[in-house]
């Protein structure tokens, strides 16, 4: 079999496998639906649908070294209501019920893998990374939409006020990176050494501290934007205080959670689905019970609660890697289902708007992590041709992003639409470049071993 | 938020819930049947729903479309599990010959005399209409494996030929009763049907059968690779909801298609193993949840319902332990003795039945079914009552 024939044979099988379920699919559209129950059957099936083809386009578009995050939101794009028009508007904000869950999902996974005893080994250098990485690229980002707001359709016709909520957002939103990415790209690669392993620090450690930062700005936003009076002592003293009640709530589920693996310790992944939808749903229900009951506004933040469990349960108990293990177990369909229906929800008419400002800011990133990487990386003395390269390890962006995104698009209705689709532009482009980027710089620094051991 | 609540409390309920549940606890004797079988999570359900709580209401169970659908189509898909060739091989020819000639009569006796009866006294034939008749008969002569297993562990090895009978009439048994209520389902209200181009039930017949082969064929391709348990996960949920889905849209119950589905993917995929283990994961839960779910929608709308789950009950009783004296016979013709009352051991209705229930519930929702449901889950408390009792007698008499 030669090459073009091998070639072929590698395609052609998942793309007939995606035309059939395309064609179920088409079908399924035709026929008239006339009772509750076949319109109940017809989301169903839609869910079904969904998590098939994105999976199957993932891994197919995966033999082309295209991550499959990326896979997934290409797949919903192309299903979505503004390509192909398989999922209608409605059918896609039935299913987004479960962003929630993914949501909590992708915080309890970044908290758990956050590991101290991994992170001391590098302390400073993590720290410095992260310090920098934090200025430079918020600062960049935020002054450049603050600067060029002017230029872009977008921003134009928007008051102070929003821009600043949105430079913000996006700023802060630009910091984050992707774990889940970071440590697919290293197994892939096999790599290992003090390169990797800071670069895996950062990236985890840099997760929960987004959480962290993003938290403060939606509610110093929410001052600004909401009753406009602008940020007083009381109200940054407010959003502390709803932090650290939030980590500590998440530190007693956490417990919670160890107690439970350590005396009935079955059906894990099943009781970890049940946390994290009581979590988001109890920390709603807890927000406004106490808001009329008591007349007090404290707002649980649900990512920074499961966070911060996850956290607990990693590092204060025996059975932390079981709990990870558990969590990695399920997560797959909810975050199937959480990246292709963003791509779903992505407003091509508004991509259009907001391409040359997404790719502005995507740039503005690039030049933050660069500076950042290189200053870090002089300062602790590393190999120059190593800070020259470290940036390419740190593009990758996807779950806690466009989690945030959306958190956000759903309480500033005004800016969140703008604000989610910059993002999801921006996630597009660091997702496909980023993986292709990292596995380059881990061949470069001599810690990939997957190619060398190759034949 | 009243439906992220409903969905909560249930999903904590059928957590919580099989974990107290199905278990020998010491417990007062009259209470034993129920934490063995479940059954309490009837109530469950019923304090849950319009009648008392309300948490459980219309709107929300309409909200909760998509866990009716994946319950039955999890549920579908076990018991095509339980038709794999080269498993059901392992039986004696005779006991699986006994199993189907029990499910089948069962299921024509309890079927013809009800519609008789509707036939015979006009007043009757208003009321149960051939569709609730066939659904009586269907659930009636489902047998359910839970009871026998639990019994039987308590009796240790010595009765290995007639647990093996049970266990056999249980697991294949249910087949042309299902199979009946599947294709009653999916073709008896052909002509209100909205496939205005397949209203021929020829061709309604090749597109269930197409679908669920290119349901089986769709999931070959993606496990001809090896896969990780978190991969097969996500296929085994995609193809359940796709199947429950596609079949609820065609007007097919979902139920009997993914049982099809169930039955060519484990006679067909390398995967099979692997696959069972995490279909038999939820199990438990998934019919507490089916408890819950149907104890919600439970109504007495009269006098009459309990008395005629009584009637219904002891007829069935009497069909049951009849047909197992015909399947005890013809079991025993390679010359085994077995006991002619093992049909005692038969009464346990269990998931299947209460699954058939629901799909019957979702997809002919008037006052007739409501009032068929609310009748048969009286019966399945009695039976379940009755059936473990009436089992260990049987085993505890019978000849070793």
């Amino acid at each position: 079999m030669n090459w073009h024939e091998k070639t072929q044979k590698r395609w052609m099988e998942p793309v007939f496998l995606l035309t059939i379920l395309v064609l179920l699919a088409l079908w399924i559209r035709t026929t008239r639906i006339e009772t509750e129950w076949q319109q109940g059957g017809l989301s169903t099936f839609f869910l079904g649908f969904l998590l098939l083809l994105a999976y199957g386009t993932a891994t197919m578009l995966r033999r082309a070294r295209i991550p499959l995050i990326s896979g997934y939101i290409f797949a919903g794009m192309i299903v979505g209501p503004h390509v192909t028009g398989l999922l209608t508007n409605e059918t896609v904000l039935k299913l987004r019920v479960v962003d929630d869950l993914a949501l909590s999902f992708i915080a309890l996974t970044a908290g758990a893998s956050l590991h101290v005893d991994f992170l001391r080994n590098r302390l400073k250098a993590i720290a410095l990374n992260i310090s920098f990485l934090t200025i430079f690229v918020f600062g960049l980002v935020f002054g450049f939409v603050l600067v060029g707001a002017s230029f872009f359709q977008v921003t134009r016709t928007m008051s102070g006020a929003q821009v600043t909520a949105l430079a913000s957002l996006l700023g802060v939103i630009a910091v984050a990176r992707s774990p889940s990415s970071a440590i697919a790209v290293i197994s892939e690669s096999r790599a290992s050494g003090v390169f990797t392993e800071t670069v895996l620090g950062i990236t985890v450690a840099m997760d929960v501290l987004i959480i962290m930062l993003f938290t403060m700005v939606l509610a110093l936003i929410n001052v600004l934007l909401v009753s406009g009076s602008g940020i007083h002592a009381y109200a940054v003293s407010a959003v502390s205080g709803e932090m650290i009640v939030s980590l500590a709530v998440g530190f007693l589920f956490g417990k919670g959670i160890a107690f439970y693996i350590k005396k009935v310790g079955h059906d894990l992944p099943l009781f970890l689905l049940l946390i994290a939808f009581g979590i988001v749903k109890g920390s709603l229900w807890l927000d406004q019970v106490i808001q009329t009951q008591f007349a007090i506004s404290l707002h649980l933040e649900p990512l920074l609660v499961c966070m911060s469990a996850g956290f607990t349960v990693r590092n204060f108990d025996q059975e932390g890697l079981r709990f990870l293990e558990s969590l990695e177990r399920i997560s797959l369909p909810i975050f199937v289902l959480f990246f292709s229906l963003a791509g779903a929800s992505l407003d091509l008419e508004a991509l259009k708007m907001t391409w040359p400002i997404a790719s502005s800011i995507a740039i503005a990133r690039c030049a933050g992590i660069f500076l950042a990487t290189w200053l870090a990386g002089t300062i602790m003395r590393d190999p120059p041709y190593q800070n020259r390269m470290a940036w390419m390890a740190y593009l990758t962006q996807a779950g806690v992003a466009i989690g945030l995104a959306q958190l956000a698009e759903r309480q500033f209705q005004g800016i969140g639409t703008y604000l989610n689709t910059i993002v999801l532009a921006v996630i597009t482009l660091n997702q496909l470049i980023g993986p292709v980027t990292f596995k380059a710089v881990l061949e470069l620094v001599g810690e990939a071993k997957a190619g060398k051991e190759a034949p | 938020m009243k439906l992220a609540f409903a969905f909560l409390l249930i999903v904590f309920l059928a957590f919580s819930g099989y974990h107290l549940t199905f278990r020998r606890f010491r417990m007062p004797f009259y209470a034993r049947p129920f934490s063995i079988t479940g059954s309490e999570f009837l109530f469950l359900g019923l304090l849950l729903g319009p009648w008392f709580l309300n948490i459980l209401d219309r709107e929300a169970q309409k909200e909760l479309f998509f866990l009716h659908a994946f319950l039955l189509g999890w549920i579908g898909l076990i018991f095509g599990f339980q038709f794999e060739l080269a498993k059901l091989r392992r039986f004696p020819r005779g006991y699986v010959f006994a199993a189907i000639t029990e499910g089948t009569l069962s299921f024509v006796l309890i079927f013809g005399v009800i519609q008789l009866t509707a036939c015979l006294f006009p007043g009757a034939g208003n009321v149960v209409h051939m569709g609730d008749a066939l659904v009586l008969g269907a659930v009636g002569a489902c047998t359910a494996q839970t009871g026998i297993a639990l019994v039987a562990s308590g009796h240790g090895p010595k009765f290995g030929k007639l647990v093996l009978l049970l266990r056999c009439i249980s697991s294949i048994g249910p087949l042309v009763p299902l199979v009946s209520f599947g294709l009653f389902f999916s073709f008896g209200k052909v002509s209100a049907a909205n496939l205005w181009w397949l209203s021929e039930v020829g061709n309604g017949f090749i597109i269930l059968l197409g679908s669920c082969l290119g349901l089986v064929l769709l999931l070959a391709f993606f496990l001809k690779e090896p896969r990780q348990e978190s991969e097969l996960i996500l296929l085994l949920l995609s193809t359940v909801t796709l199947g429950s889905g596609l079949s609820s849209v065609l007007g097919m119950s979902p139920l009997f298609f993914t049982f099809l589905l169930g039955l060519f993917l484990v006679n067909m995929s390398r995967e099979k193993e692997r696959l069972y283990q995490i279909l038999i994961t939820v199990e438990k839960p998934a019919y507490v949840l089916l408890l819950v779910l149907l104890g919600a929608n439970w109504r007495l709308y009269s006098i009459w319902v309990p008395v005629l789950a009584v009637a219904y009950c002891v007829y069935r009783g009497i069909v049951k332990v009849g047909a197992g004296a015909i399947a005890t016979r013809i079991a025993g013709t390679a010359g085994e003795r077995l006991p002619g009352l093992s049909g005692l051991g038969l009464l346990h209705q269990g998931g299947l039945s209460l699954a058939m229930l629901l799909d019957f519930q979702r997809g002919f929702s008037s006052s007739g079914t409501s009032w068929v449901v609310s009748l048969v889950l009286i019966g399945v408390l009695l039976n379940d009552i009755m059936g473990l009792f009436l089992t260990e007698r049987l085993l505890r008499n019978a000849t070793p």
